[in-house]
């Protein structure tokens, strides 16, 4: 479960006006959340919050995860010693060791697929989060082979990164999160730079998956698609929480909100 | 050279890179190690010795057909040295003008002979760091790197310099094609945009490096990357380095075409 309390971030301690202004909200495990907002609502410098990026200037957050039948955390010397962590995150508690165990737990797909992939060959660049937390190479490639079969890559595997199309790139960096085992997945706009059968393709990957999703997208269809939770941002604040239909139909609160 | 065939270049030698021959699977570390001792062995040469440098063709000549080097891009990537060399050589033909010997009736400089050294050492040397760029990928030579005791945090450096010298060359195709399309009529960029134009590249630049600093945070990163790893050498790496380096290190001290002139003419 992931608590987030009265968070509140500025990029500049003497900004009169925070990016995002006491957000709070819970998402339980499991749980598909879309995250919808302007350009500017404060989307991407949530989710950049939520994994340590960004210090919080006030309030904070509560990764909890209870669940039993979760698997043990694979990474031998990971901060993730088993599933029953508490990590709590504020302006006081953002050292490096809590901010480890967070990045842990929640993986995180940046919008831009050329941002997140740098090793030349894929299968190095899958490893190399494992690689960061001294995980047996066995184990990684192991995991590896799996998670690309599950998305249906496994042909890249050997490739060039730079000679992948955007859709390609897109799932090599998802599998390069998923590899970490996260317990939460952030997604910033995951179907920028697709073609429309490449976005059919994410999103029944998306739906497949078992674990709680955080999404923030300007596609409503494929939000209400994947995700029966909606948050929307504006100004940096909370402008409504509910179900993805209730809230995506509601067109005065969407205008209201620069949609 | 434009930045569309600098681009296609770069992928070109990460494809060939990847591919697949004795060469390429030999492990990274041997390679590294054999073609440094190449290197070393040919600049070692003094400035006017042309024939004990001539058998160190062996290793280009042996190589490239092994791992199915292509020709023309391997030669094709030497042009870009070549300027560098000739500035060096050209000035020794104007500097060094006492006659080293006749031929046919043609005084021989001892400038002519040292230009002549300089382009076959870039030429020797070059096509070894070619032949090793093609036949390794750019992340197995810093692994070999590190384990030969480069620090840790060098070998990243490496690794993400030359990683984003394409990331930056995408960025430079984006921002000239949008110069040009809005300034059909100029050929180039006009001398007082160009200040703006690397501004904004490098400001471009230094947020796509936040980016990639944040998405390799996300995944771990703490400044710090376990590099060794990598295969061991088998029975056949070791035959090879112990080939490769016995041959440059007899060959710097034996001179097979001065033997073998003299074998012939007497």
């Amino acid at each position: 479960m992931l608590q987030v309390n009265d968070l509140t971030v500025k990029y500049d301690e003497k900004d009169a006006s925070p990016v995002l202004d006491s957000l709070s909200f819970t998402i339980g495990d499991g749980e598909k959340v879309a995250l919808i907002g302007a350009n500017g609502a404060g989307k991407s410098t949530l989710m950049l919050s939520l994994v340590g990026v960004l210090t919080p200037t006030g309030g904070g957050i509560v990764l909890k995860h209870d669940d039993e039948t979760a698997p043990e955390h694979t990474h031998t010397n990971s901060p993730k010693k088993h599933v029953h962590d508490t990590v709590r995150v504020d302006r006081d508690h953002h050292d490096r060791k809590t901010i480890g165990q967070l990045r842990s737990h929640i993986g995180m797909l940046f919008q831009n697929p050329d941002d997140q992939i740098f090793m030349p060959l894929v299968k190095d660049d899958i490893a190399f989060g494992p690689a960061n937390y001294k995980e047996d190479p066995a184990a990684t490639e192991r995991r590896m082979d799996e998670i690309l079969a599950r998305l249906g890559i496994s042909g890249l595997k050997d490739r060039l990164s730079t000679k992948l199309s955007d859709g390609e790139k897109r799932l090599v960096g998802l599998a390069g999160v998923l590899i970490m085992n996260p317990f939460i997945l952030m997604l910033d706009e995951p179907f920028t730079f697709l073609d429309r059968r490449a976005q059919r393709t994410l999103a029944e990957i998306l739906k497949g998956l078992n674990h709680t999703l955080l999404l923030a997208t300007h596609d409503f269809h494929l939000a209400q698609n994947i995700c029966g939770r909606t948050i929307l941002l504006h100004k940096g604040k909370v402008a409504a929480d509910g179900p993805s239909k209730e809230i995506l139909d509601d067109e005065d609160l969407l205008r209201r909100c620069g949609l | 050279m434009n930045l569309y065939t600098a681009s296609s270049g770069l992928g070109k030698m990460e494809q060939l890179a990847v591919g697949d021959s004795p060469l390429h699977r030999l492990p990274p570390m041997v390679k590294l190690i054999t073609t440094l001792v190449y290197i070393v062995a040919v600049i070692s040469f003094p400035i006017n010795n042309v024939s004990g440098l001539t058998p160190y063709i062996f290793y280009p000549a042996c190589l490239m057909p092994v791992s199915g080097t292509p020709a023309k891009p391997f030669f094709a990537r030497m042009l870009v040295a070549l300027p560098f060399a000739l500035l060096g050589g050209v000035s020794n033909l104007f500097i060094l003008r006492d006659t080293a010997f006749m031929l046919g009736g043609l005084a021989v400089t001892d400038g002519l002979i040292s230009f002549v050294s300089i382009m076959l050492k870039m030429l020797l040397t070059v096509s070894a760091v070619l032949l090793l760029a093609a036949t390794t990928p750019f992340t197995h030579i810093c692994r070999a790197l590190s384990q030969l005791r480069l620090p840790g945090v060098i070998c990243l450096q490496l690794l993400l310099t030359y990683r984003y010298i394409a990331v930056l060359i995408g960025e430079m195709i984006t921002a000239v094609t949008a110069y040009r399309l809005r300034s059909p009529l100029r050929r180039g960029i006009h001398i007082r945009h160009i200040g703006s134009f690397l501004g904004v590249l490098l400001l471009r630049s230094m947020e796509r490096a936040d980016r990639v600093y944040q998405a390799m945070l996300c995944r771990g990163f703490d400044g710090t990357w376990d590099w060794v790893r990598g295969r061991r050498a088998g029975a056949a790496s070791l035959a090879y380095a112990a080939i490769i380096i016995a041959l440059c290190v007899l060959l710097r001290f034996f001179d097979l075409s001065e033997a073998l002139g003299n074998l012939f003419v007497g």
